[in-house]
């Protein structure tokens, strides 16, 4: 494979896939990524080793990349080489932009909107993100490359479709490598801090489960088991206690808190943390008496 | 009252969930209802909790139990009590609103602070006023490196109190502290049950920064109308502030006595004595907590329990997905149990995070020493296991000085499991009861629960309701081999000091 790279308004090649902000084969040679520096990347990436092995900082943080390892860069993440090591090795890199907002862009991809946002927000959790050794990822990006150069019928939809699949395929790689530990009590602060962070978003049992790797029944059972909860109470619980805290300590408008913490309404908000705390919104944020 | 029968809800505010269990008059278990919540790290020797996620978390439980129709219909709650974890700290502003997460027993942020102050005069004389070690645990070191480190959020608090007694101020409005708690704060003259003032001049704080102090009985405590009411409780239902875990946990073998120690192992561990006076050495080792008048527990705590085991057990079935953690720790007990004691020349220093008593090194680290070709995953596990119970031997040992105990009773699920009851039984070479019952604090909340209600006369006499316990009696011949382990395990702790000093400062420049 020679080393190309096509980028999004160089090439018409691309023009029939704007979400592809670039897609290429990146060949190092000794001392050429140090030239590099300090690389910025203003869109979502993938570097996936083909082969060699890479040391890198990712926001300071030391990461080391063998074959079919894959490297998750999100915007603003800063990467820069370990100017000690000796890089050489191939890599393919894959950047996809968001259009409108969207990551998944309904004229491009075929991943519904609340998936997307799903997997979205997954990608957002943790930094650096490492996938180690995704083997079959390798065969789905070549054939994306393949596919681009030989414009053959049902090109457009073949890439889109690979694309999505290649996200797919990733996310659930991330997933299942929280799963892989017998550490319930490291998946459940996981799951714990990926709820605080996104209390405002309408949760549902089958989401929580896929951020620990879990299909819905065996999630369930399981935080049941660990934490006595079934997942929406604990989920509720955050909220409420969360909500204890805006109430006394911020001045925004019960409503405006109702909504933040992801009630549908403020009467909703209300009777739930009545229910809870003895006390409705008001009487609590007034003396808690 | 009607023909419901008549029952006590003990709380008991765990580290990694609390439990909430009814018990009648004769200590038979209602019903049982648990809620977890996570410790946060955001600093490797970090831990903090949410105290408001914990408050809710009793509120839902609570709630679960009180509206539940099948226990409406037959029973009638007549006292809340409360147990809880030591050491916590919350800062709470003028309005008693929390200043951020509870900073949590196992945090060690103030471990410089600590070793410091235990160098100097002043810090012997708090420990010998206080009977509480000068330890990063101890609140004291916490709210002193609060101020050091957060001043602001120093200057806005306006009171420091653990996670029961902000529990307690949402439920009450009001500020208590029982004697049992507050004497783990390292704040607490054991004389004069009041706050000392040596710590508080240390602290720069004055009295009004904490809470009142009563004995654990007390009942003066009135729950807000508005949560009874959700709650469904008669308006007659008292609260009883109760103790701490550690205290009641001790309740639960039975006995006052001071010939028998009481051992404990969950992820931590402990030795603990029973005792009129309290326990004080030179080097500051022993805790002390009061439970009653004239009444103390006193011992020596481990930070490297079970936690030890958990850890070699993830290193050595990683692989293993397929079975859960806690499938993992039996198959891998039944496995170690194979082996011989003394896993054929194999020792374990089980010191992962530094170590409390007696060593008192926090830069004390783990080691397994004797590794020969020989040995199989099953050796090491075993020899994790005995090494974490030389640990705990060492710190008997060191009671033993003081108070001469003659058996023991164990507790904790760690220390229940017939493997590692059977390794305490003869390593100490002493007959051993062994609990039967999971919750030991929460039954032992139910004894000061009902001596404070009346129902029981004294404290002793409510330990008729202690649950069922087996007995083990020791080998000689194995006691004989442990007794040669452990000596070497002894003089290899104390040989590598230096050494481990060394590898702590290149862990620190990792």
């Amino acid at each position: 494979m020679n080393p190309t790279a096509l980028f999004q308004g160089q090439t018409d090649v691309l023009s029939a896939f704007q979400q592809i902000a670039k897609i290429g084969v990146l060949k190092n040679t000794p001392g050429k990524m140090k030239d590099l520096g300090l690389l910025n990347l203003a869109d979502l990436t993938f570097f996936y080793v083909l082969d060699g092995k890479f040391e890198w900082f990712i926001n300071g943080v030391p990461c080391i990349l063998l074959p079919y390892d894959v490297l998750v860069l999100k915007p603003d993440d800063l990467i820069h080489a370990n100017n000690d090591a000796l890089e050489v090795g191939t890599i393919i890199e894959l950047g996809i932009k968001e259009i409108d907002g969207k990551l998944f862009h309904e004229k491009w991809s075929g991943i519904s909107a609340t998936e997307g946002l799903f997997i979205t927000q997954f990608l957002e959790q943790k930094k650096p993100m490492v996938i180690p050794n995704l083997r079959e990822g390798a065969p789905i990006l070549q054939r994306i490359m393949k596919e681009i150069t030989r414009n053959e019928i049902g090109y457009i939809s073949r890439i889109n479709g690979l694309i999505d699949e290649f996200f797919v395929m990733a996310v659930r790689a991330l997933s299942i490598e929280n799963k892989q530990s017998h550490d319930f009590p490291t998946i459940f602060l996981k799951l714990d801090k990926m709820l605080r962070e996104n209390l405002s978003h309408p949760w549902t049992v089958n989401e929580m489960g896929s951020v620990v790797g879990l299909g819905t029944t065996a999630f369930t059972e399981k935080i049941k088991f660990y934490t006595g909860f079934a997942p929406l109470h604990y989920l509720i619980n955050l909220r409420v206690a969360e909500a204890m805290r805006m109430i006394k300590k911020t001045d925004h408008s019960l409503t405006m808190i109702a909504l933040e913490l992801g009630f549908y309404s403020s009467q909703h908000f209300s009777s739930t943390f009545k229910k809870l705390t003895g006390f409705s919104p008001k009487s609590y944020r007034k003396n808690g008496f | 009252m009607d023909s419901k029968k008549a029952c006590i809800l003990t709380i008991d505010i765990g580290t990694s969930a609390t439990k909430i269990i009814a018990f009648d008059y004769l200590g038979k278990e209602l019903v049982y209802r648990k809620g977890a919540y996570p410790t946060f790290h955001p600093r490797p020797d970090w831990s903090e909790q949410d105290p408001e996620q914990i408050f809710i978390t009793i509120m839902f439980l609570l709630k679960g139990i009180l509206n539940d129709t099948s226990f409406e219909e037959k029973y009638s709650v007549q006292s809340i009590v409360l147990s809880s974890a030591m050491h916590s700290v919350v800062p709470l502003d003028k309005n008693g609103n929390s200043l951020g997460n509870a900073i949590i027993w196992s945090d060690n942020r103030a471990c410089h602070i600590a070793r410091t102050l235990k160098e100097t005069e002043l810090g012997h004389k708090i420990y010998q006023n206080t009977g509480t070690p000068i330890h990063a645990m101890s609140p004291l070191s916490k709210i002193t490196w609060l101020r050091e480190n957060e001043p602001d959020k120093f200057k806005k608090t306006a009171k420091f109190v653990s996670l029961k007694e902000y529990v307690i101020y949402q439920l009450t409005g009001e500020f208590y502290v029982d004697y049992s708690l507050a004497s783990a704060t390292g704040m607490f003259n054991l004389l004069k049950l009041d706050w000392d003032k040596d710590a508080l001049h240390f602290a720069k704080l004055d009295s009004t920064y904490f809470s009142k102090p009563v004995d654990v009985f007390n009942s003066d405590l009135k729950i807000k109308i508005p949560i009874l009411k959700s709650l469904k409780l008669d308006k007659e239902t008292t609260l009883i502030i109760g103790s701490s875990d550690g205290c009641l946990a001790s309740l639960s073998a039975g006995s006052l006595s001071a010939k028998q120690a009481v051992v404990s192992v969950t992820s931590s561990g402990a030795v603990r004595v029973f005792g009129n006076e309290f326990l004080v050495d030179d080097k500051g080792s022993f805790f002390n907590y009061i439970l009653d008048k004239d009444l103390y527990i006193s011992g020596g705590p481990t930070n490297n329990g079970g936690v030890a085991f958990e850890w070699a057990a993830k290193g050595l079935g990683g692989r293993n997905y397929d079975l859960s953690m806690a499938d993992l720790l039996i198959s891998l007990q039944n496995e170690a149990a194979k082996v011989k004691e003394g896993a054929e020349g194999l020792l374990f220093l089980p010191y992962l995070q530094g170590e409390r008593a007696p060593i008192w090194n926090s830069n004390a680290r783990g080691a397994y020493f004797g590794l020969n070709i020989l040995h199989e995953p099953k050796h090491i596990i075993r020899a994790t296991l005995e090494g974490i119970l030389y640990e705990i031997y060492s710190i008997s040992k060191s009671i033993k000085k003081q108070r001469n105990f003659e058996s023991l009773h164990l507790n904790g699920y760690n220390a229940m499991h017939p493997l590692w009851s059977g390794i305490i039984c003869d390593l100490f070479g002493m007959p051993v009861s062994v609990s039967t019952y999971k919750h030991s604090s929460n039954i032992g909340a139910a004894m000061v629960g009902l001596t404070a209600m009346g129902v029981y006369d004294s404290l002793e006499n409510s330990l008729v309701i202690a649950p069922a316990r087996n007995e083990l009696n020791p080998n000689k011949s194995k006691n004989e081999t442990y007794a040669k382990y452990y000596s070497l395990f002894e003089r290899l702790t104390y040989k590598l000091t230096d050494e481990f000093e060394e590898i702590v400062k290149l862990q620190n420049n990792h």
